[in-house]
């Protein structure tokens, strides 16, 4: 069976079971991994030059030092 | 947390790791302080607790205001700041680096005010608790907003979350969107029934 070439139906139910199981973990799991996810896009934005948005666990001083206010205009209205 | 300045002690003492456990104790301390009567969180957030996690911005935190605050901000930015809870950018506070967004829900549509008043308790990180929408609800406001950003992270929860469908359906037929609409219609374009 471990020779077996998946079938395109085995490897999508494969992916849907682990899509399931993390739904599932608790959600100070799930926060680590958006936090981890929030770096992943800040360093893709960065590698091709346009301003990322700030992953929560930058500190904020360091980012406005690399990139300026992380607010946007809009955003500083009340 | 009695004193303003617990709030800060309170925060410096969780566990370095926790993201969601701050934001609650400082929603709390906001209840506590008369800033506001009760909280939900919403938006992308709501989706991702019930559903994989994916990367989002912000936290939305839906606010019913204490009248003190509601038609007087200046009140709840002096507060925060007074507390050392950093300072206030429009509606944006800076929770342990973690962005939140405060939205009243005061005048909100009516399925706003549903998905408020059925929020439920979820246990955060630390044996802390936060105040969340339901999935169903969390869904439905997405189907609301109708931005192509909302339908994504709709699909997200189709695709990994335990959805309540005769309660998703049944929201979806009894509050309309910003077109008049029922949301099911409009949920029905993208999904067919």
């Amino acid at each position: 069976m471990e020779d077996k070439i998946p079938t395109k139906e085995e490897i999508y139910e494969e992916k849907a079971q682990e899509r399931r199981r993390l739904a599932k973990l608790p959600v100070a799991e799930k926060f680590q991994i958006i936090c981890r996810l929030q770096w992943r896009h800040y360093e893709l934005k960065k590698a091709v030059g346009r301003k990322p948005k700030r992953p929560w666990q930058m500190p904020v001083e360091e980012y406005k030092a690399l990139w300026g206010d992380e607010f946007t205009d809009i955003n500083k209205v009340v | 947390m009695s004193r303003i300045s617990d709030i800060q002690d309170i925060l410096n003492q969780m566990n370095e790791s926790f993201i969601l456990a701050p934001v609650a104790t400082v929603m709390q301390f906001l209840q506590q302080e008369d800033l506001i009567k009760e909280y939900a969180i919403g938006g992308s957030v709501a989706i991702a607790i019930w559903s994989e996690p994916f990367d989002t911005d912000d936290i939305d935190i839906f606010c019913d205001f204490s009248p003190a605050v509601a038609g007087n901000l200046s009140l709840l930015r002096k507060r925060v700041e007074e507390a050392g809870l950093g300072q206030m950018r429009g509606m944006y506070l800076n929770i342990r680096g973690t962005k939140v967004q405060l939205q009243s829900v005061a005048n909100g549509p009516p399925v706003e005010l549903a998905a408020f008043k059925n929020a439920t308790w979820i246990d955060c990180e630390g044996g802390i608790k936060a105040r969340v929408f339901e999935l169903e609800y969390a869904l439905a406001m997405k189907a609301y907003a109708n931005r192509i950003e909302d339908w994504l992270h709709i699909s997200i929860a189709l695709r990994s979350a335990d959805i309540d469908m005769p309660k998703l359906e049944g929201i979806l037929n009894k509050f309309q969107g910003k077109d008049g609409l029922l949301l099911w219609e409009t949920w029905k374009e993208y999904y067919g029934r």
